[in-house]
């Protein structure tokens, strides 16, 4: 036992003897019986993963506490594997946020990607107004001491900064050390603060109440954008109606641009808040992928109407309002379909995997289908009636490019599941396998705009279509790359 | 000779059990022995499990062959979860037996390689961990001896009051 505690001047001799001399009366509720047989250390016999499998099941608590009790168990229990789940899944509570921060910056990619900015976490090794948990008093004393030196001339000041900046530096030095080395012996000394054992549960309670409260917060955010963007919709058609009475006739790009502005404002915005709430996106990420898959079909829409309305313009008489009517529904009827369809499963809790992504997107491109086969109806009816001067080769040829990018997607959809197994048996969530999907997308219908572009169009259509490449590709970049972050 | 789709198994101590050759492939270990041997009337000699045990774990397999349990869907992996508190009602019964057999049911699933099975002793194991509230009840419910030097001992002490102090 312990042969020189005058050593330690706070010393706390009771603790100490309660520690070797245990209350014997606190085993008398734990069932004897299954222990009166026990000879040996049965653990001994253990090989090393067997007693990693049981020590998974254990709380931090808990295996701090293992940690104590012999030397086999110590080295177990400071097998990093156990802490990683803890120190990874606890970024949000905030009283390990120190400790968790290191561990985020561990997994993060250091180069900065352009499109994905840095997040600026409050990191106390970074962060030089860091107070470590427990330390406010010594803090306030320093306080103090800085209040008292402010009547010391300047020189003192500037060698007295430069030494606490050096000294923090040091302290930076050991800290990131011990994090790396003894990720338990610093959670050891965090939880240590805390002071006693009841504080800890009650605290940790209080700090899974708060996550699921900034949880909840994170669900409702989403919504009420989805609920303004319903209503600037809503707004932006009745603007556009009310401009197409006005101006049609003699702008007929103004409201198209407005229109298309506002659409891709949206859109961007969904899809930077995606990648910049990344933790959201991979936790709830089909939301991701379906806001992806959509923000590729507008641009594939969009792109597709101005190719048209270039091309058309130079060889038949049909009006822009047709035109426009012929996009600008379809395009609408998707977007308020979608929205709501989002709504309500969101509602619902249904949307949290890929498959049922995969399911909204087929349905949201069935519909896209159906509006295009009901404007061609609406074309031949027109054709029929008022004899306008229509060839059917262009009537056919505008359908066909209004509903091959669809096509093609569904297509892809098709080939989805494949690539959403693989995912699975990467056993990394299912981030990348929306990401593939949408990737996957991509890539043949770049191919085929390629083809098109050349089959139909002048200088202009070629350079729209350089233009969307580069786009694509960009885009395509990006999401390996969030790829790649995320599998790291 | 045994019936058609059975095996023979052999315990370390000669006891012999006759398993149905389904029940017999949910270990991975035996698995793999029925698909290298040809003739099917080898008896699988079960070297490192005694007959005691090794008719425990032919009961848990024969069970669970009959009675599949649904997998988790609700599993969500990214939550910070070590559940250890979902062991069915039958494996909890299962389980509850004296600690020397709950270990060496770990050994025997360990060597039979049945995950499920080592799962559920792990847990079970977890949770007569959890049940203490100090090192030295684990110490004493496992009759762990204590091998740290003293001067560890001091350490961990100073260190860990928290820990070690419940009240």
């Amino acid at each position: 036992m312990l042969k020189n505690p005058q050593l330690h001047a706070d010393f706390d001799h009771q603790k100490f003897e309660k520690f070797l001399n245990p209350d014997k009366t606190r085993y008398n509720n734990l069932d004897l019986s299954r222990e009166t047989k026990v000879e040996k250390d049965p653990f001994q016999d253990l090989p090393d993963e067997i007693l990693l499998n049981i020590f998974s099941h254990l709380s931090p608590y808990h295996l701090a506490m293992c940690s104590f009790v012999n030397l086999q168990f110590n080295d177990i229990s400071q097998d990093w594997l156990l802490w990683k789940d803890f120190f990874e899944s606890n970024l949000n509570l905030l009283d390990f946020e120190d400790l968790a921060s290191h561990y985020q910056n561990k997994y993060k990619i250091t180069k900065p990607l352009g499109f994905f900015p840095e997040k600026e976490t409050q990191n106390h090794l970074t962060n030089p107004n860091y107070i470590p948990i427990g330390n406010n008093n010594n803090t306030n004393t320093n306080n103090n001491n800085n209040a008292n030196n402010n009547n010391n001339n300047i020189n003192n000041k500037i060698s007295q900064v430069s030494k606490e900046k050096e000294k923090e530096k040091e302290k930076e030095k050991q800290l990131k050390k011990r994090l790396t080395e003894e990720p338990l012996k610093f959670f050891i000394e965090q939880v240590h603060k805390y002071q006693n054992v009841k504080l800890i549960h009650e605290r940790s309670d209080a700090l899974i109440k708060r996550r699921t409260k900034i949880n909840n917060f994170s669900r409702k955010v989403p919504n009420i954008l989805k609920e303004t963007t319903l209503i600037i919709s809503l707004i932006t058609s009745l603007i556009y109606i009310w401009l197409k009475l006005q101006w049609f006739n003699s702008s007929p790009w103004f409201p198209f641009l407005l229109f298309t502005i506002v659409f891709s404002v949206y859109f961007f915005i969904m899809i930077s808040y995606e990648i910049l709430t990344y933790n959201r996106l991979s936790r709830n990420n089909s939301e991701g992928s379906i806001k992806i898959l959509l923000f590729i079909l507008s641009i594939i829409l969009l792109t597709n109407f101005t190719l048209l309305t270039l091309r058309l313009d130079e060889h038949i008489q049909i009006s822009y309002l047709t035109i426009l009517r012929m996009f600008f529904i379809p395009i609408c009827f998707m977007y308020f379909y979608i929205l709501s369809i989002y709504y309500l499963d969101n509602i619902q809790h249904n949307i949290n995997r890929n498959p049922d992504s995969a399911v909204v997107a087929i349905q949201t491109l069935v519909f896209v289908y159906l509006c295009s086969f009901y404007l061609f109806l609406h074309f031949v009816i027109k054709k029929a009636h008022f004899d306008m001067d229509i060839s059917w080769v262009r009537v056919f040829s505008i359908l066909w490019l209004t509903n091959l990018s669809p096509f093609i997607i569904i297509i892809a959809l098709t080939i989805a599941p494949f690539f959403t197994n693989l995912a699975e048996q990467l056993r990394a969530g299912q981030t990348e396998a929306s990401i593939k999907l949408s990737a996957g997308v991509i890539i043949p219908l770049s191919i085929l705009e390629l083809y098109f572009m050349f089959l139909f169009s002048g200088m202009i259509g070629i350079t729209i279509f350089v233009l969307l490449v580069i786009g694509t590709a960009v885009i395509f970049v990006l999401l390996f790359l969030l790829y790649v972050k995320i599998m790291r | 000779m045994t019936e058609l789709g059975k095996i023979k198994l052999v315990s370390s101590d000669s006891q012999e059990f006759e398993v149905d050759r389904e029940v017999a492939a949910m270990s991975q270990t035996i698995k793999n022995l029925l698909e290298a041997i040809e003739d099917e009337n080898t008896a699988i000699p079960i070297e490192n499990v005694k007959g005691e045990i090794l008719e425990r774990v032919i009961h848990y397999c024969e069970h669970h062959y009959n009675h599949p349990s649904p997998k988790n869907l609700t599993e969500n992996e990214n939550e910070y979860e070590r559940r250890t508190d979902d062991i069915e009602p039958w494996d909890q019964t299962f389980c509850n037996v004296e600690q020397p057999i709950l270990f060496e049911l770990i050994l025997a699933a360990n060597y039979l390689d049945i995950k499920p099975l080592l799962d559920v002793c792990c847990k079970t194991v977890a949770n007569l961990i959890k049940e203490c509230r100090s090192p030295e009840e684990i110490r004493k419910r496992f009759k762990i001896k204590n091998d740290f030097t003293k001067e560890e001992e001091e350490e961990i002490r100073k260190e860990n009051a928290w820990c070690l102090d419940e009240k």
